[in-house]
């Protein structure tokens, strides 16, 4: 299995590459250090919960409600930050256990209610957008105080012919978030579970697992990410918008199937999910600045998902 | 037979079906088993009667099916799953079993029927049990993969491993085991040694079975 995937991965980074030099030639702002930086930094919160996407994919669940986890935590930490002050540690702090709160709920509702992930999920989706929506009324949330808006770079310095340098704090997280998750998938017992529990759950549960307990790890896991991520999120725009997130799930399933996970469970790697979400991010954005109407945008991205997962049931059908 | 109560028994042996009354002794003591988790830490495997659909993951590779039961016991002092002990866990059990394949990193799906339940067979032999249940093994596996199947289980009782048969096969009951019980509706109704029954006779008494009533 993991030769295919080998293979699918090389296949998915030679179209990345034919990409990158297609837009590179065919438009002048595409190939730029200023775009391409600003290409990882806008996508990099959807690369957060692709990371976390990943893991429920592989579990053989289906997270739905992380948009919302992602805007109720997003309200909670800008109150508390801006009410009772805090630092940037505290700001993650609170977001995060949000993120693992929800995303806990979720997975007691799953397995309690022995209900399709999917179902639940729209329910919380639901539950927890329209709670946030009817406590803050939609309320956007700007006045931040000003070490919050500064902590947007980490490691700056300015060098000595004046130029500003400085990695931005949401690519850090995007490239911890990557290493965890690979660690958690590859080298712990608790990866390996993810992937048995999802390639057969009946043969997981009768190897002795914890059911309950992966499922709570893994749902936790995409709330916690969704949580932290959209604390990064918040340091890019410096507001918190009801309708920012909502609305984006479909966007990183696309990316993490375009990566080779399986949406029947027990397949997936974070190297494909990274591939994934740098082809989608590519695709828009050079889309983008060759001035291609927004109409286009989806359909082109729809034909591409469509012809991604088609070859990777084509390799696994021909390996059978 | 199958709706004798005969999987719902081993179930209740396996943790995953509490018992109405009785008591499960195992080594003359009384054990309560609150999940399969126990049962198996206990000493207690369980080789499912349905390998596809129970027992094995089947795109997933023969090294992951085989140590699936006892990642536990390969965790290094990083709490990660060290590699190589994976892999020499695995090949050891290739070799004792003679399972045939070219890599353990091949998918399970790969296999033939026989070897696949060899690979489940495995998977529970690696947890070092005390007592193993093996339900239905050969249905669906070919007749040298039956024969080697059945000098496993001579050898593994040899060794001190306790095997509950389940199987309406009667010659594989006949040759294979020390006790009979034959199961009806739920209970145990007849108890009796290989040697005081013909073929025939113990046939004639599972398909009594269905006509009592």
């Amino acid at each position: 299995m993991s030769k295919m995937f080998k293979k699918f991965e090389f296949f998915l980074f030679l179209v990345i590459v034919a990409l990158i030099v297609f837009f590179a030639f065919s438009t002048e702002n595409f190939f730029t250090w200023e775009n391409l930086l600003d290409l990882l930094i806008s996508y990099s919160f959807l690369g957060i919960m692709a990371a976390g996407m990943l893991v429920v994919l592989i579990s053989g669940g289906i997270d739905l409600s992380f948009t919302a986890i992602a805007t109720v935590a997003q309200y909670i930490m800008a109150i508390t930050i801006i009410d009772y002050s805090g630092n940037l540690f505290s700001a993650f702090l609170v977001a995060g256990i949000i993120g693992i709160v929800l995303g806990g709920t979720n997975a007691f509702l799953i397995y309690y209610l022995k209900a399709p992930a999917m179902i639940i999920t729209i329910a919380t989706l639901n539950l927890f957008y329209g709670v946030t929506i009817f406590i803050t009324r939609g309320k956007w949330i700007y006045n931040f105080p000003d070490w919050f808006n500064q902590s947007h770079n980490v490691f700056s310095f300015t060098a000595a012919d004046g130029t500003y340098y400085g990695i931005p704090l949401p690519v850090i997280l995007l490239v911890l978030v990557f290493i965890l998750t690979y660690i958690i998938l590859n080298y712990t017992m608790l990866g390996r579970k993810i992937f048995a529990m999802g390639g057969n759950i009946e043969a997981a549960r009768r190897a002795g697992f914890n059911i309950l307990g992966l499922t709570i790890f893994v749902y936790s896991y995409i709330g916690f990410l969704s949580g932290i991520g959209s604390v990064g999120q918040v340091l890019i725009l410096h507001s918190v918008q009801p309708n920012a997130i909502v609305g984006r799930e479909l966007e990183v399933i696309a990316a993490t199937v375009l990566g080779g996970a399986s949406l029947a469970g027990g397949a997936g790697s974070v190297l494909g999910t990274a591939m994934g979400v740098a082809l989608l991010a590519i695709v828009w954005n050079g889309l983008i600045i060759m001035g291609v109407s927004s109409y286009w945008h989806k359909l082109i991205i729809g034909l591409i998902i469509i012809c991604s997962v088609g070859i990777n049931a084509y390799n696994r059908k021909r390996k059978a | 037979m199958i709706g004798s109560g005969r999987t719902e028994l081993a179930f209740s042996l396996f943790g995953m079906n509490p018992p109405n009354y009785g008591q499960i002794l195992l080594e003359g003591k009384q054990v309560h088993f609150k999940s399969n988790e126990s049962a198996i830490e206990a000493g207690i495997g369980y080789v499912p009667e349905d390998r596809i659909e129970q027992g094995l993951i089947m795109e997933q590779t023969i090294k992951n099916n085989t140590t699936v039961t006892i990642f536990e016991k390969l965790l290094n002092h990083l709490k990660m799953i060290d590699q190589k002990k994976q892999q020499s866990t695995v090949q050891h059990w290739i070799n004792t079993l003679s399972i045939r394949t070219s890599s353990i990193e091949n998918p399970v799906k790969t296999l033939s029927g026989g070897n696949q339940q060899k690979i489940v067979l495995s998977k529970w032999l690696a947890t070092n049990p005390k007592i193993l249940i093996l339900d239905s093994p050969t249905v669906g596996v070919d007749i040298a993969a039956k024969n080697s199947l059945y000098q496993i289980m001579r050898e593994l009782s040899q060794r001190n491993i306790g095997i509950i048969l389940i199987s309406d096969e009667v010659p594989e009951i006949l040759y294979n085991c020390h006790y009979i019980l034959l199961m009806r509706k739920g209970r145990i109704v007849e108890t009796f040694q290989p040697e005081e029954v013909t073929e025939k006779e113990l046939n004639d008494k599972i398909i009594g079975d269905g006509q009592d009533e």
